[in-house]
């Protein structure tokens, strides 16, 4: 009973119940859903929602919001798109260019949320009209395709694959998951080991306490920002490396996904809580719904109604747990007083 | 005292406001006098604002409290959508035209108040911030909307269906009367009540707005039942201008109605902005729209301008503010 009651305490466990339970669900109702193929293959088409979902993550712990992560990658998508058509695919020099990208976009946002205090929302839903708008202005909504072989090779190398590779089964890691651990491992130790880190909750848990500690505020922003930019410009080159072409369009919308995976994990909204873990495990129910809708034969069309619901029960689950939290606090001060 | 001060610097951002709108009105007359300024312009214009203006203006309404509604435009179009359905089983079964489009715009308007409803039971009763709940709903209300529809239009409305969002009565369009009723109406009640006053109050602060003695609960929900009957009214001009319902209809009109309102001296936080205010931001926008759509400026490009407008008059008034300091 103590062991449920201190699970519970964690806010990452409302969602990585509902994952145990869809996990069970789904294996009953098709056996494909609980195999390695399957899970490689999701995690990869899911990974670009991972990667960006950390980005915003910083951003929310901030107390700030980001609607501009889908501008930013299909930014960042078509720059690289250009650049390997004008230089070459050389991979290395395009993940520079495409993080460079990404960052530089972020050092935007942070300055106008920090220096200019416009509020984030609206600084965000700002430059992701003017980033869609540039976009689509000058791809006129056409695809980039034929990029250099040198980079589209990159998307299909496998790790720790066996050496007879089956007809259309994965049999290994995609690099893509790689880089979407990769980037959780980094930001979980920024967050944890790093003074930007700490600053990050500081800054998210009470702004005014955070800069009477010593923390330059308007720098910790400008960074989380830029922090953010940086894993959409790799999502960006993630996107890339799984779909080979570039479709300025695709992302229309996506911010809002990247949003909800963040706030599934147990990110409060309001900033100065919420982890890494959590953020990893709302991307994997995202998925997993996504996944087992197709498996279950459900139509597509059900996707955002699950999901929606799910968004819902798992804030307002939030809410009444931080309720009747506090209604206990204040029954324990006052038993205290009469004693 | 103090009220005349802020009334006079509310007032002087509203005149501001009022200069950029006649500033870039008389530009672009000056640039294209034979297209921008031609009786056919203008009223295409107040065709295209009205269904725009009349959901900022629920998004303003929404935003004075310090939310957000991210449901907007797919809550219009739900509630169209079911609203469709009940037109085309009614002309199937032959009944009177002018019955079934009474029927309905019931049913749009009676369904997007429910839809405002469900936001304001999650946002008031729950707690859970206005941000998060929408985003959850405007998710649930789409999917639902996708599998009524399975993605298409719906059409098959009666013939006279068409006047509410195409017509012209005495010289004005028809859409366009019904947006003003809605600014004067909603001005009336937001600047005018005692429940107005509580809606401001509540932007300002919940805590000290509650311990005056206000249900912030019972407001809250009002709120997002009049945002939801707004949705309404725009959903049954948008239906019947396109003549068809789809769940993706408008959904840029979501961001568009927050730059309206913040373009018009919304404060985002809650607490701070006017009607009028987001109805001169819509008519800014659209004028910026039409107008550079006439002199050929890429429609994208006009998207760039906007947002750079958005950001740049945020800045004027961050710098204003400090000077005033």
């Amino acid at each position: 009973m103590n062991v449920i009651k201190r699970f519970y305490r964690y806010k990452e466990s409302t969602v990585a119940t509902i994952i145990v339970l869809l996990v069970i669900g789904l294996t009953i109702l098709n056996r494909t859903f609980l195999t390695f193929d399957n899970w490689a293959s999701f995690l990869k088409s899911n990974s670009v929602l991972g990667i960006a979902a950390l980005g915003t993550l910083l951003v929310i712990l901030t107390g700030n919001i980001d609607i501009s992560s889908s501008g930013q990658i299909a930014l960042v998508t078509v720059v690289i798109a250009k650049f390997m058509l004008a230089f070459g695919g050389n991979p290395f020099i395009v993940f520079i260019v495409g993080l460079a990208t990404g960052a530089l976009m972020g050092v935007v946002n942070g300055l106008l949320v920090a220096k200019l205090k416009i509020p984030s929302i609206i600084a965000t839903l700002a430059t992701n009209t003017i980033i869609n708008g540039a976009l689509r202005w000058y791809t006129n909504g056409a695809w980039i395709s034929g990029l250099p072989d040198e980079f589209t090779r990159v998307g299909d190398i496998m790790f720790f694959a066996s050496s007879e590779v089956e007809n259309g089964t994965i049999n290994g890691v995609p690099i893509q998951i790689l880089f979407m651990v990769i980037a959780a491992v980094i930001t979980f130790f920024v967050l944890r080991y790093t003074m930007f880190g700490r600053g990050i909750y500081a800054l998210g848990g009470n702004a005014d306490s955070a800069q009477r500690i010593g923390f330059n505020n308007d720098r910790l922003t400008v960074m989380a920002f830029t922090y953010a930019g940086l894993m959409y410009g790799l999502a960006g080159v993630v996107y890339t490396t799984i779909m080979k072409t570039v479709d300025s369009n695709a992302f229309i919308g996506f911010e809002m996904n990247v949003i909800g995976a963040v706030v599934l994990g147990g990110v409060s909204i309001s900033g100065g809580s919420g982890s890494v873990f959590g953020t990893m495990l709302g991307m994997l129910l995202l998925s997993i719904i996504k996944n087992g809708l197709v498996l279950t034969r459900i139509s597509t069309y059900w996707q955002s109604i699950v999901i929606g619901i799910i968004i819902l029960f798992a804030v307002s689950l939030d809410i009444i747990n931080i309720k009747r939290e506090e209604k206990r606090t204040i029954k324990v001060d006052i038993v205290k007083e009469e004693v | 005292m103090e009220t005349l001060k802020s009334n006079i610097q509310n007032n002087k951002q509203l005149y501001m406001l009022v200069i950029i709108f006649l500033a870039l009105f008389i530009l672009m007359s000056i640039l294209s006098p034979s297209k921008f300024l031609t009786s056919n312009n203008i009223s295409s214009m107040m065709f295209q604002m009205s269904e725009l203006g009349v959901l900022a203006i629920g998004m303003s309404i929404v935003i004075l409290t310090g939310g957000i509604n991210l449901a907007l435009s797919h809550s219009s179009m739900l509630a169209a959508i079911i609203g469709t359905l009940v037109m085309q089983a009614m002309v199937s079964a032959g009944m009177n035209p002018l019955l079934t489009i009474l029927a309905g715009i019931i049913v749009i308007i009676a369904v997007s108040l429910i839809l405002g409803a469900i936001n304001g039971f999650f946002i008031a009763y729950v707690g859970v911030l206005p941000i998060l709940v929408t985003l959850g709903t405007r998710s649930v209300f789409e999917g639902i909307g996708l599998n009524i529809t399975k993605g298409s239009a719906l059409s098959g409305y009666p013939p006279e269906f068409n006047f509410i969002g195409n017509g012209v009565f005495l010289g004005i369009p028809f859409p366009f009367l019904i947006y003003v009723a809605v600014i004067i109406v909603s001005t009336l009640l937001i600047q005018r009540t005692a429940w107005g006053m509580s809606v401001y109050m509540i932007g300002g602060n919940v805590k000290a707005t509650e311990l005056s003695g206000i249900n912030t609960k019972k407001v809250l929900m009002g709120v997002y039942i009049i945002c939801g009957i707004l949705c309404g009214i725009a959903g049954v001009i948008m239906a019947s201008r396109y003549s068809s319902a789809r769940t993706d209809y408008g959904s840029s009109y979501v961001m568009q109605a927050v730059t309206a309102a913040v373009l018009g001296g919304t404060d985002i936080n809650g607490g701070e902005g006017t009607i009028i205010g987001t109805v001169i931001g819509v008519a800014i926008l659209q004028v910026i729209s039409s107008g550079l759509n006439i002199l050929g400026v890429n429609r994208n490009f006009v998207d760039i301008i906007i947002g750079a407008i958005l950001i740049a008059v945020l800045t004027i008034r961050f710098f204003s503010n400090i000077n005033e300091r």
